[in-house]
């Protein structure tokens, strides 16, 4: 009997996402575009739009599902694609040596992000699935990585860690079997992002790491990487310890980067700002989805896809680390 | 109505679970888990999201023993959450074996019926659906244009998406499937995955489904229109793909009504798997379709009885074993001979039938019967009992709710209009379809019946008809006289200047239907400048003609004509933009170079020059034409520099060259 092959992925993926159920890879996707919209200084001028009419129509969706209706996304069951363009501040026209007299037209950095959301527990599955395939697919062929972990998941960590073993796993034997990377490492840049920093208990946890001289707390990307090795430190399953040794045996250290993220931020009250009395910007309605409590102020939601970005784009966006 | 063994999986998570999704529970033997999480996850339509429907599909697959299996999911929120406080989505699954599937000829939306009816799935064993008969009347009156490019389009082989349809609720797509399916031969429902949604960002497996927006590949998109219109226009591929696709559209086209039901009651019959991957299935699909029908079986005569009763008694012997056809019949004949007794009996027996429900083909031979009867009765006769309740019986036995025009027409002939002073029984049956309530017949039935009824009667309806619903007639109507009293009606609530009638219009493609349905030659270019006319108000103005011919699909030749004719002072530019956009987009060049180009130089020529007179006009076109020559000249110069040199070259050669000629000048100035 024949199978009609699923309608093409129309891009392949510059970026793939992966992390365990629940890690939060869809909620920092909708986040992604209110970061793009609400960023100061040197990342300011950003934003996102959909590379063709489905992926606008999801940006819009996953935009007003946040915004408007203040709820999560709903539990990814099946891969989804994601063709978006990032587009930067325009730099400044540049003068060329043959038409010195005039300034060459003023060019905004434009990025291609095509991402590939998947059901977080497709690698925990022994079984074959042809999503999981799919997924490896996409991560052998990225060339940047954001890998979603949750600190917040309750004697979960042994999930975290067969999630990227197994990943790591089928992409090296892919990657590696042959001769072309003959360091033995993997060649993306990846991400590395602890999710979830706005739960009340993941704040208390990185109290020593967080910088509160912000209008809201934020762990320094400096201190990213000790407060992960705490996380892992902390959970009493033996394999947590494992999974940082993981990432740096695959990856080349220097194209490793941590960050602190949380897609909705922490509760900040109109008039009296942040309380770190009453941080969670979460609502539990019975019987209803989870509500967002107040303004969404996603925290370093955009820096992991902007320093890819300026990994993976140097000579358009300017490389800096 | 029959029964069938499904199978059966829960798809989703427990409560409070931190797992991913996975079958929950299902049924045990012949098919093990592996198999349900296998299948369920190969046609999976999309994350079911907040505020979504329901969602309806059908999937399909080979069990390790080599049978072929049909599934059908049906997706809904659950009312628990997972362990991160999410609700999450469940899937109720049944899968049957192909080879009971044709048997009872079962439809999609018989199946989900029969999934919803029977409530929960027990464990492990199978469960037993009942499911209902193959109704070919039912879907053939959710035909539409959309159908049949839907079924024309999936013999490429290729996925077909509607969009546009957001508001429809799910039933309502399902009924759309289903139809779109009973336009193919019933051997293609083997591999047929269709879905109520579909999310487009999710890479599925799913060759018809509805969805926001269409997949950017090769998917064929169809619009969903109000009137249910749509046109194939554009096929890729050979053009024998693109013939043969137009042709199976085009052939579907002369199946209407009566015709339609007897042509899904044929495909239904087609019942060897073939499949989308192999062109000869596809096409003897066509040649299948250009057959002639089968003649209908003769009726089965009465079986003669041993020994000869007397009729009262022969009837109560022989009632219950009846068809409702011979029943019918002998209730007429007992009406002809006046035999009071046994039309008692008779009429009891038929109501009971008509309560109960009939078969389809049962109520279509009923229909006939009622039809080609010569029986007719006294004004005097009208008041008697046995007729008050024959009559209503009957209408219940010959209709279903919502009637529609279709039905009637199979029953009424066109000179049951005049009045005598006997009526016959499809007068009684029209006269007591107007009585039944408001909900239980279609507004275009309605109105068609009011024209039977006798001119007040019509009058009086069309006064009370909303306007969505005389629009919605206007387009159903399969007859003449009422369609071009509808017709007129709407012009005449047109020219009342309403606002929402002209709303209603516009979004209805101005009635080139029905009007192409009543007039031909001057007199449909007379309806269509009337419509325009109304439509664009006093004083006209060239915006509100723009308006109507970007709303008209694909404008036709009359249409074009009647534009013209109606077209206010200074609209020649828009008329000739619409007219010339509305042919781009028939050749399938918008969005192409040549279609951008010719967007660009339409709206060059249409940018308003400053009150010119006509000699100013001309004299101003051959200066643009020679203004546009020279900078043309120099573009095709300097191309051909570029090309030989390439640009930086040619750029670094006049700056050498200006500054060669700067010493020149200094040298001979000096």
């Amino acid at each position: 009997m024949a199978l009609p092959s699923p309608n093409p992925t129309p891009h392949e993926p510059d970026i793939a996402m992966w992390g365990g159920v629940g890690s939060g890879k869809t909620a920092f996707l909708a986040s992604l575009s209110v970061a793009l919209n609400r960023a100061e200084g040197a990342n300011e001028g950003w934003r996102i739009i959909g590379a063709d009419d489905v992926s606008n129509s999801e940006l819009t969706r996953l935009r007003t599902n946040l915004l408007e209706h203040r709820i999560f996304p709903r539990p990814t069951d099946v891969l989804t694609s994601y063709n978006w363009l990032v587009i930067g501040p325009p730099t400044r026209g540049r003068r060329v040596w043959w038409a010195p007299w005039k300034r060459h037209p003023a060019r905004a950095p434009k990025i291609t992000f095509s991402f590939l959301d998947g059901p977080g527990g497709l690698f925990g599955k022994s079984e074959y699935s042809v999503s999981k395939e799919e997924l490896i697919k996409s991560l052998v062929k990225s060339r940047g990585l954001i890998y979603l972990f949750d600190p917040d998941r309750r004697g979960q960590i042994s999930d975290a860690f067969k999630n990227l073993d197994v990943a790591l796993r089928e992409v090296e034997s892919q990657m590696l079997g042959d001769d072309k990377y003959l360091d033995g490492k993997l060649p993306h840049y990846i991400a590395v992002c602890i999710t979830k920093y706005d739960e009340p208990n993941i704040l208390r946890l990185a109290e020593e790491y967080t910088d509160h001289g912000l209008e809201l707390p934020r762990v320094p990307d400096d201190q990213a990487r000790d407060f992960f090795r705490e996380v892992l430190a902390r959970d009493l399953d033996q394999n947590a310890g494992i999974i940082m040794r993981l990432l740096e045996a695959s990856f080349h250290e220097s194209r490793i980067k941590y960050f602190v993220t949380s897609s909705i931020g922490m509760y900040a009250d109109p008039d009296k700002g942040f309380d770190p009395d009453d941080p969670s910007n979460i609502i539990d309605v019975p019987g209803q989805d989870q509500k967002i409590r107040g303004a969404v102020h996603p925290i370093n939601i955009m820096e992991p896809v902007i320093w890819l970005g300026r990994m993976l784009y140097p000579k358009t966006m300017g490389r800096e680390r | 109505m029959s029964t069938v063994r499904a199978q059966w999986a829960i798809h989703g998570k427990l409560d409070r679970s931190w797992e991913e999704y996975a079958v929950i529970d299902s049924s045990h033997e012949p098919l093990a888990r592996s198999d349900f999480t296998r299948i369920i996850d190969l046609f999976k339509s999309g994350t079911m999201e907040a505020h979504e429907q329901t969602k309806v599909g059908t999937s399909y697959f080979t069990g390790a023993d080599g049978q072929s299996w049909v599934g059908l999911s049906r997706q809904s929120e659950s009312d628990s959450r997972d362990g991160l406080g999410r609700i999450f989505a469940i899937t109720e699954f049944v899968c049957v074996p192909w080879r009971e599937l044709p048997a009872s000829r079962v439809s999609y939306r018989a199946l989900y019926d029969a999934l919803n009816k029977r409530g929960g799935l027990p464990g492990p064993q199978p469960v037993i659906l009942e499911v209902a008969g193959y109704d070919a009347a039912y879907l053939a009156g959710k035909v539409t244009d959309i159908a049949r490019a839907a079924a024309a389009l999936l013999l490429t082989g290729e996925h077909v998406c509607v969009v546009g349809a957001d508001h429809l609720d799910f039933r309502e797509r399902l009924d759309f499937l289903d139809a779109a399916a009973a336009l193919l031969p019933y051997g293609f429902r083997r591999e047929l995955a269709v879905s109520t949604w579909t999310s487009s960002s999710t890479r599925h497996r799913i060759r018809l489904s509805f969805a926001e927006v269409a997949p950017p590949d090769s998917t064929f998109k169809l619009q969903w229109r109000p009137d249910g219109s749509a046109r194939v226009h554009d096929v890729p591929g050979s053009e024998r793909i693109r013939s043969y696709v137009m042709q199976y559209e085009e052939t579907l086209r002369g199946y209407q009504g009566q015709a339609m039901t007897n042509l899904i009651g044929f495909l239904a019959g087609q019942i060897e798997p073939r499949s989308f991957e192999k062109p000869e299935d596809c096409r003897s699909a066509l040649s299948l379709l250009r057959e002639p029908l089968p003649e209908p079986q003769p009726k089965p005569r009465p079986q003669p009885l041993p020994k000869p009763l007397e009729p009262a008694v022969r009837d109560q012997h022989t009632m219950s074993a009846k068809s409702p056809v011979q029943l019918l019949e002998d209730v007429l004949d007992a009406f002809r001979r006046w035999d009071r007794p046994r039309l008692g009996q008779l009429i009891l027996r038929l109501r009971e039938l008509a309560d109960a429900g009939i078969p389809d083909p049962d109520r279509l031979s009923c229909r006939q019967l009622v039809r080609t009867s010569r029986l007719r009765f006294q004004s005097y006769r009208l008041n008697l009992p046995e007729l008050q309740s024959f009559v209503p019986s009957l209408v219940n036995l010959l209709f279903t709710a919502p009637v529609q025009t279709g039905d009637i027409m199979e029953v009424i002939l066109p000179e049951d209009k005049e009045r005598r002073p006997t009526l016959n029984l499809r007068q009684l049956v029209c006269e007591e379809l107007a009585l039944l309530p408001g909900d239980q017949l279609s507004p275009a039935a309605k109105l068609l019946v009011a024209d039977f009824s006798g001119r007040k009667q019509l009058q009086s309806m069309l006064s009370e008809m909303a306007d969505e619903k005389l629009m919605e007639a206007a387009y159903e109507l399969q007859s003449e006289v009422p369609t071009r009293i509808a017709v007129d009606e709407i012009i005449r609530r047109l020219f009342q200047e309403k606002s929402n009638m002209i709303d209603i219009v516009g979004q209805s493609n101005y009635l080139l239907r029905p009007i192409r349905f009543i007039a031909s030659g001057e007199e449909r270019i007379r309806y269509y400048r009337n419509v325009i006319n109304a439509c664009l108000g006093s004083p006209p103005r060239p915006e509100g003609l723009e308006t109507i011919l970007r709303q008209v699909s694909e404008i036709p030749e009359d249409f074009r004509a009647a534009a013209v004719l109606e077209a206010p002072p200074r609209s020649s530019s828009v008329l000739l933009t619409a007219i010339v956009m509305d042919d781009v987009r028939r050749q399938g060049l918008e969005g192409t170079p040549t279609g951008i180009a010719i967007d660009d130089r339409l709206s060059r020529m249409a940018t308003p020059a400053t009150e010119p007179t006509q000699t100013d006009e001309q004299t101003d076109d051959q200066d643009d034409d020679q203004d546009d020559e020279k900078p043309r000249r120099l573009n095709r110069v300097r191309n051909t520099l570029e090309g030989l040199f390439g640009v930086r070259f040619f750029g670094i050669l006049v700056f050498v060259f200006a500054i060669a000629m700067t010493v020149v000048l200094v040298v001979r100035l000096r």
